[in-house]
């Protein structure tokens, strides 16, 4: 028998619900593979958590509990929406409102860059440029400073 | 006294006839609360509800099916609705951790011994697996596994054929196994 095999029938194994000779292979297989092994002790550990939690301590006065239950009348888990209950979901609907402002700015910023008068564009641009591209490409191009080249050469 | 005169006494608001119904059946509806909630009080607090729905609605009870199969009814219904009500405010307690920056609560288990705290991982372990299936299988499972019921008395309570619990139970077994396996081989 394979690892596979035994992943594909561990819990089934651990739950007794195999015909004794699938079992047997199984078991053979688990004593070989130290693996598989370690796999079955820790899924029957897990199941048997079932057995430990299956053993609920009754309060012994859960009458008396739920006869003044019923005499205060009140659904233990059905309350009444308080204002905290309803302030709740405050933070997550500014995180929202917040996102949405900011697609809404960030796309007219987008707009009116793109689409602004392109005089006015024009201008911007040469004034980034005298700031900040003096002397390189952007200002000179490339023919602009063979001509100045040759000129000085002359 | 039978079980149809219990109901008629209680539906006449015979106070000593509702004690002996929750004293018969208590045990059953807290130990099935508790195979789906997986906490003591939480559990008990779920129980009383449930009294107090079987004490307001038992005149609609029509007597077609046991008193203790409409029990686990009104019981799996009402752990159903916590577990989602209480899904639902973890939820937003993640939430509303991540944007106040709190991060998770750091609980301190020094107290614990190593053992307990194993025996915590695996439980969570184990409850993090079931919670995962589908409604039907962990409704089946869970009475079958926590309560002990046979398929046929799962079948009354879930008012589904034989066939279609045997079905749900082992692909739930599938479900289960498929999550464990894949814990354990990580």
């Amino acid at each position: 028998m394979k690892c596979r095999e035994v992943h594909n029938k561990i819990y089934f194994f651990i739950d007794n619900d195999l015909a004794e000779e699938e079992a047997s292979h199984i078991r053979e297989h688990i004593g070989q593979c130290d693996s598989c092994r370690h796999l079955y002790e820790e899924m029957m550990a897990t199941v048997s958590v079932i057995e430990r939690e299956k053993q609920v301590e009754i309060n012994p006065f859960f009458y008396t509990r739920l006869q003044q239950h019923i005499q205060n009348n009140e659904p233990v888990y059905v309350r009444k929406p308080s204002l905290i209950r309803s302030l709740q979901w405050i933070p997550a609907a500014l995180v929202i409102i917040g996102l949405v402002i900011g697609i809404i700015l960030g796309n007219a910023y987008y707009k009116s860059w793109t689409y602004a008068d392109t005089s006015d564009r024009s201008e911007n641009i040469q004034s980034l440029k005298e700031t900040y591209f003096i002397g390189e490409q952007e200002t000179e191009s490339l023919a602009y400073s063979f001509y100045n080249f040759e000129n000085n050469e002359e | 006294m039978s079980e149809n005169e219990l109901i008629g006494r209680v539906i006449d608001g015979d106070e000593s006839a509702f004690r002996r119904l929750v004293e018969d059946y208590q045990d059953m509806v807290i130990r099935t609360c508790n195979g789906f909630v997986h906490d003591r009080e939480d559990a008990h607090d779920l129980a009383q509800d449930v009294f107090v729905e079987v004490l307001e609605s038992i005149h609609k009870f029509r007597r077609e099916s046991k008193l203790s199969t409409w029990l686990y009814r009104v019981a799996v219904n009402k752990s159903l609705n916590f577990v989602s009500r209480q899904k639902r405010k973890q939820w937003i307690s993640n939430l509303e951790n991540a944007l106040g920056g709190k991060g998770y609560d750091i609980i301190d288990k020094s107290g614990d011994s190593d053992k307990e705290m194993i025996n915590n991982e695996r439980s969570r372990i184990l409850r993090q697996a079931i919670e995962s299936l589908p409604q039907n299988q962990k409704i089946a499972f869970t009475l079958n596994k926590y309560e002990e019921l046979s398929y046929k008395e799962i079948a009354e309570v879930m008012n589904v054929s034989l066939s279609s619990v045997e079905s749900l139970i082992h692909r739930a077994k599938m479900g289960l196994q498929k999550k464990l396996v894949h814990y354990y081989k990580k």
